[in-house]
């Protein structure tokens, strides 16, 4: 190999969501490995992504001075499909199926960069191989105190996290301290 | 290294531990209980391959020989085992942990050892002695990697990380065979 030779691909923020898709990979690999049922799968990939999500969700809030203020769901999801989104998968996503006078919607996330280098084989339709953001989504909004429940469903184009609002959380002191 | 890798990191080693705890509750404890410590020491070596730091690391592996396979794809064959470190130590190092090694040593007998002064699995510890146990952890990961990486460009190679002050690290590679 030549000296000069200029290294090829080596473009530090591509790689580094590359880094992060084969990591994710490799985990579901191995999840799969522990556990026989995908089912199992699924809900310690949401668990994977509650937690991140939580802590998302503060670095957004830090970072992102200039987003207003959700009063609505319908706020809530643009918000997520032009900010959130974007700053943490590098890709936009739109939002659509709203169902139930608001409350549900599904977010549609086109070339999903966890999904680039994957095929999930026939035999693992019950694996719900994205939703490590799903639970993201929901751990963020959670941290917001908005209760919402997350499914993440693999087409063969692209990725779709539907998304039901639950409440409101509030902040309930202890017992015992009024 | 992005936050969201940050945080996927940090949920495998999460992942990892609670495996761990797990596969601890069901080891054979009367087998265990009469043992002497040097026995059941040993019993627990066999039962290492449910750990904590063996799941990483196979995560690693698998990570690591998909991302060389990736990067090598248009570069020409890179044939001798000092040619393959370099490119371990440059571009593999740099779209991976986003920064080019501070130093490559080797005995030329199999023995390299690779230092990184500022290795950015471990900048979230503060620096210095104090947390050098509990960020060990965080190495096996990033081992699996560059064994991964390694078996990709077809060398069998043992990589073990010392660390005495966070956030610098050695990496120790001891290579085995070398496939060809």
């Amino acid at each position: 190999m030549s000296k000069q030779q200029k290294p090829v691909g080596v473009d530090a923020k591509k790689m580094s969501s590359e880094l992060f898709a084969l990591t994710y990979g490799s985990l579901v690999a191995e999840m799969l490995k522990d556990y026989e049922d995908p089912r199992q799968v699924n809900l310690q990939l949401d668990k994977v992504g509650f937690n991140m999500g939580i802590r998302l969700a503060d670095d957004f809030l830090s970072k992102q001075a200039g987003v207003p203020k959700c009063t609505d769901c319908r706020q809530m999801a643009e918000t997520l499909s032009k900010n959130v989104i974007p700053a943490y998968l590098g890709v936009s996503a739109t939002v659509n199926n709203w169902e139930s006078g608001d409350r549900e919607f599904s977010l549609q996330i086109e070339n999903n960069p966890l999904t680039e280098f994957v095929e999930v084989p026939q035999d693992l339709t019950s694996l719900h191989y994205s939703q490590m953001i799903a639970g993201a989504i929901r751990g963020g909004l959670e941290a917001v105190h908005i209760k919402v429940t997350t499914t993440a469903i693999e087409t063969p184009t692209n990725t779709v996290i539907k998304v039901k609002f639950i409440e409101v959380l509030k902040d309930n002191l202890p017992a015992g301290e009024d | 290294m992005s936050l969201p890798f940050d945080l996927l990191h940090m949920e495998m080693v999460r992942y990892g531990k609670e495996k761990e705890a797990v596969a601890r509750a069901d080891y054979p404890k009367e087998v265990l209980e009469g043992l002497d410590k040097a026995t059941s020491s040993l019993v627990y070596k066999a039962l290492a391959s449910r750990n904590a730091e063996t799941n990483l690391e196979s995560i690693g592996l698998r990570t690591g020989f998909l991302l060389a396979e990736r990067l090598c794809r248009d570069l020409p064959r890179i044939s001798t085992e000092l040619e393959i470190m370099k490119f371990i130590c440059k571009e593999f190092w740099i779209s991976v942990f986003g920064k080019q090694v501070d130093n490559l040593r080797t005995n030329h007998q199999g023995v390299y050892v690779v230092q990184d002064n500022r290795f950015p699995c471990l900048t979230s510890f503060s620096d210095g002695t104090q947390y050098v146990k509990d960020a060990a952890i965080y190495l096996c990961f990033p081992c699996g990697v560059v064994r991964g990486a390694l078996q990709a460009l077809g060398i069998q190679a043992l990589v073990t990380p010392t660390t005495d002050q966070l956030p610098s690290v050695k990496f120790h590679i001891h290579i085995k065979t070398k496939l060809t």
